[in-house]
């Protein structure tokens, strides 16, 4: 959707510059950008849907530094994701998937197992590493014999549901999970769009939506590493004896505070795979635990 | 070989919560950036840090990847956050508007040392305390 935003642009010198972001910490809070002259000069410009509020907030700034140039424009927001859309190109993954935008959808190889995901809000689109190392993982995993038709899998923090619509596509069924509402509305349209929305459900929520006693044979995380040591044990009691269970979003520094959380819980050490600065942590034929795994420390 | 450099862009931005509306998506949508591939990792090196500005200087190259780099948050704005004030004094050296303790300092200054040219931990605590006072603060302690 199109809507009115208010530009504000100003300049100040070094001397001012403090005093500056103090200002605008308080009244632009979603952010601003900053360009430096060579002279030291800084130049502030920012945007405001609440054009009212807007000119209050440059109205202050002439008062409190009347000779920054102060100039504010009407500006029509944009799909500012649409500017990459042309360097959207297909994406392989471990010899078994290609991602691809709808708009490409017919340009795939036929070896390959075509995702197609329509790059919205919803993280997910395969072009970041985490994603599709971890669609290398499960295509991996699938080929080693861990993953299997007919298998159950959780997908938490499902996002655009790129991994849920690669495992469904897999033979797999399973359900998606994603605190954000955009993001599971995402999901949804994508598993459509992929013909997999008979076995791959999408719903909004957290771990904890999942009834205690439900397990999955296969569990799949892509967030963060701070949310992932968060629900450790809430993950870990839901894999079945015997699953397996892929974590990524991982920053490489981050890996051994992750792998920490989920040994302490009576996991073995993972397989580690890195991309990067990136890596995924996996888990296969997973040991029966003991009841503490609901213990959170 | 080294990477050609395209452009440079700075933003300030909350941590931990980036998305591509403004200010994000227009400053790096004009350098054909990935955008949600900037915020997830900027989300991810941030999220520590939720409730603060972050400064972010991001380097673009000739083949659209990218490079970024956080900064702590501003000296002023951690001491205002300390003091629990909104705003610093317009006249420092005649009104006081807050105070602001040494521990309180010297947490700054060990937050900012990454960003500060100071060579010792009470060099940097200095730095902070001219800040302070030239806000309108009083440092005790």
């Amino acid at each position: 959707m199109t809507m009115s935003l208010l530009k504000i642009e100003f300049s100040l010198p070094p001397a001012d510059y403090d005093e500056a972001v103090v200002f605008l910490s308080g009244a632009i809070q979603h952010g601003w950008e900053e360009t430096q002259a060579v002279d030291g000069t800084t130049h502030f410009s920012t945007y405001l849907e609440n054009h009212e509020a807007g000119l209050d907030v440059a109205r202050r700034i002439k008062e409190l530094w009347p000779d920054s140039g102060i100039r504010t424009e009407e500006s029509m927001s944009q799909n500012w994701g649409e500017s990459w859309r042309e360097f959207f190109t297909p994406i392989e993954c471990g010899g078994r998937f290609e991602i691809l935008p709808p708009w490409l959808s017919e340009e795939g190889h036929d070896n390959l197992t075509p995702i197609i995901i329509e790059p919205k809000m919803a993280f997910g689109t395969g072009h970041h590493p985490t994603t599709a190392l971890c669609l290398a993982c499960l295509a991996d995993l699938f080929r080693e014999g861990h993953l299997a038709k007919g298998m159950d899998f959780l997908d938490l923090g499902t996002g655009s549901g790129i991994l849920g619509i690669g495992l469904a596509k897999l033979g797999l069924t399973g359900l998606g999970l994603d605190i954000d509402p955009q993001a599971s509305s995402c999901a949804t349209e994508n598993a459509q769009i992929n013909n997999v929305a008979d076995t791959f459900r999408v719903a909004v929520g957290g771990i904890n939506t999942v009834p205690e006693g439900t397990r999955f044979q296969v569990i799949v995380a892509n967030i963060l590493s701070k949310p992932l040591i968060f629900m450790a044990p809430d993950i870990v009691r839901r894999i079945t004896p015997g699953g397996c269970l892929a974590l990524s979003g991982i920053l490489v520094e981050q890996a051994p505070d992750v792998v920490r959380a989920y040994v302490r819980l009576g996991l073995p050490e993972p397989e580690l795979r890195v991309d990067g600065e990136w890596c995924a942590l996996l888990w296969t034929q997973l040991p029966a635990l003991p009841a503490q795994g609901s213990q959170r420390d | 070989m080294a990477k050609k450099i395209t452009g440079k862009v700075k933003l300030q931005i909350p941590a931990g919560v980036a998305n591509p509306s403004p200010p994000v998506g227009p400053a790096l949508g004009q350098h054909g950036v990935n955008i949600m591939e900037f915020c997830k990792a900027f989300n991810a090196k941030t999220q520590d840090q939720k409730g603060m500005i972050i400064p972010v200087i991001i380097t673009v190259y000739a083949d659209r990847t990218f490079s970024f780099i956080t900064k702590t948050p501003p000296a002023p704005v951690l001491l205002l956050k300390a003091a629990k004030i909104e705003k610093g004094s317009g006249e420092p050296n005649k009104t006081k508007v807050g105070k602001v303790t040494m521990a309180q300092v010297e947490e700054i200054a060990k937050l900012k040392t990454p960003d500060l040219t100071a060579k010792s931990l009470e060099a940097a605590m200095n730095c902070v305390v001219g800040t302070a006072r030239s806000m309108g603060l009083e440092v005790i302690g």
